[in-house]
């Protein structure tokens, strides 16, 4: 089978096997889709590694990195501008020759998150990980598989379990981390939160 | 109840050489087969640390056709396009490819079992007799996996035992009138043979039970995982440590390798038993030590020979020959009382003298 024959073959595969999905944050439509094996593979290079000691707080930088990480990839167009098959994006800064300086699609995309508080890394993460779950579905209902394997099934039934065990895992870090400052900022009269509020302006 | 068909999956892997697995999503079709060692030696060459890209090789390297085309070959260019499909297909595509893995190797289990079988017996000479047309037993195949391997291993083999069994029996019909310890030999090699179809029968029953599939494992109490095991878990999605998918790749590798050993030393049993076989009946056939012609002077020299040997002549067939060739060869020809008469038109009775009357009288008194 030649290249082409192969790509125009696997085609229809891709189309199914993704699934899109558009949410509102601050008045900008994103789109999202479902992130492939080798986006997954990106993201876990990426993550730090959990220290055994601090572990509140690097449990909770760990979260965020995953949140951004896996966004930067599942964000595929963002209002008009479609990243779909971009993997460069130009900046503002030129190089001496006036050259603009290129950086990839992920970085940049991880760029415009930086600035993005935390409920809203948070609302467009579940809306991802709800994504995924109706792809999950969708795909049970139309895949044929024989000949079926009841244990192959459970496995990936698992596996899928896991994952939202996981990020179950990471809301709670995520809502620890919301209650220890709720509780400082209750103990201090709310002096911390708008130190912390400062330091951030 | 229907009994479930515990060879199906060796029978499929003797006929087809693997195990197939479809997928159907859409207008799409994908047709895999088991993986093969061949194909875990080559993913783990494609991409030593990677686990992602070592899953996608091997749905690449195990992909036979998309929509009834042949997809095998550049293994590169699947490589880049299962890189692209949703984790959540690429999840379920291997998982499964995973699963049949494992199917493959627990059919391994019933394996001796099916050699046993009368059907297995009848597929083997469905295989020689396509060989002795010209055709190939086994289609789309550039060599044989281990398991056909083992399994014509063995069959070859008991051709030879049953040929030998054959020989030996031949051999029983002519030596037998001739040596008593032919017997004890056809004793010893019925008590083998009946051991043998008593073990036989016994892999069989256990295998039709389903009891020959050590490897079920029996279903572990489910516990509530805590944050630690979580933990542990996520470090070892992170790091990339063994999980079930690589257990069952490790225990499919190890599963094989020892079948093919276990083969491998059961062929040589029956070799040598075979050899052993051969040895007995060459010392007892007939056909091993076949007659010459000899000369009168000739025997006078061997027995002569034979009694200048100082050790004691036992066995039964030289005493007999020693008969035979006292009674036929070496007494006078007796010519017998009818002669012809001397214008050899007229038979002669011979007339016994009155000297030779006389001499055969016994005195009496």
């Amino acid at each position: 089978m030649k290249l082409s024959d192969l790509k125009s073959a696997f085609q229809p595969l891709l189309d199914v096997s993704h699934k899109e999905k558009i949410v509102e944050v601050a008045g900008v439509s994103l789109t999202l889709r479902t992130i492939s094996p080798k986006e997954e593979a990106d993201i876990q290079n990426s993550l730090p590694v959990i220290s055994e000691g601090e572990e509140g707080a690097s449990a909770m930088e760990f979260v965020d990195v995953f949140r951004k990480e896996t966004l930067s990839r599942s964000i595929i167009q963002v209002g008009e501008l479609n990243l779909r098959q971009i993997e460069y994006v130009e900046t503002e800064d030129k190089t001496s020759s006036g050259v603009s300086v290129k950086v990839r699609k992920e970085e940049a995309v991880h760029q415009m998150m930086e600035g993005w508080s935390r409920p809203i890394l948070t609302s467009v993460f579940n809306s991802f990980t709800d994504l995924v779950e109706e792809l999950e579905q969708e795909l049970n209902s139309i895949l044929l598989i024989s000949p079926s394997d009841s244990e192959a099934e459970v496995e990936v039934l698992k596996e899928r379990i896991n994952d939202i065990e996981r990020q179950d895992a990471m809301k709670k870090v995520s809502d620890h981390s919301k209650d220890i400052l709720k509780e400082v900022s209750d103990i201090k009269g709310g002096l911390f939160d708008e130190a912390l509020r400062d330091a951030d302006s | 109840m229907q009994t479930p068909d515990v060879y199906e999956g060796i029978r499929i892997q003797i006929e087809k050489g693997h195990l197939p697995l479809s997928f159907i999503l859409g207008d799409v079709h994908l047709k895999f087969r088991n993986p093969s060692i061949e194909d875990f030696d080559l993913v783990a060459e494609i991409s030593p640390t990677q686990g992602w890209k070592q899953d996608v090789a091997l749905l690449s390297s195990c992909l036979l056709t998309i929509n009834g085309r042949d997809a095998t070959g550049d293994i590169n260019a699947l490589i880049d396009a299962f890189s692209c499909v949703s984790k959540s297909l690429k999840r379920v595509l291997f998982s499964n490819l995973i699963r049949l893995t494992d199917k493959a190797r627990k059919s391994y289990v019933y394996l001796e079992a099916y050699c046993y079988e009368e059907e297995s017996r009848a597929l083997w000479r469905s295989w020689k007799a396509n060989r002795f047309m010209g055709f190939n037993p086994v289609l789309h195949q550039t060599h044989l996996s281990p398991l056909q391997v083992s399994w014509v291993t063995w069959n070859t083999a008991e051709d030879e035992r049953l040929q030998s069994r054959d020989e030996w029996d031949r051999t029983l019909f002519s030596a037998s009138a001739f040596n008593g310890s032919v017997q004890k030999i056809r004793n010893k090699w019925d008590s083998s043979d009946k051991e043998e179809e008593e073990n036989r029968e016994n892999v069989k029953k256990a295998a039709r039970e389903g009891n020959l599939d050590k490897a079920k494992e029996g279903v572990k109490g489910q516990r509530q995982k805590t944050v630690k095991d979580l933990q542990d878990e996520m470090r070892r999605w992170v790091s990339g440590e063994e999980d079930l998918h690589d257990q069952i790749v490790r225990e499919y590798k190890e599963t094989i390798r020892l079948k093919v050993k276990e083969q491998a030393e059961r062929a040589v049993k029956m070799r040598e038993e075979k050899i052993r076989r051969e040895q007995d009946v060459r010392e007892h056939s007939i056909v091993a030590r076949p007659v010459h012609a000899v000369s009168a002077d000739d025997l006078r020299a061997i027995l002569a020979g034979k009694e200048d040997n100082t050790s004691i002549a036992t066995d039964e067939l030289s005493e007999y020959r020693r008969d035979v060739v006292e009674r036929f060869v070496l007494t006078d020809e007796d010519k017998g009382n009818i002669s012809l008469s001397r214008d050899g038109k007229s038979l002669v009775q011979k007339s016994e003298s009155i000297m030779d009357k006389v001499s055969q009288r016994k005195p009496t008194i």
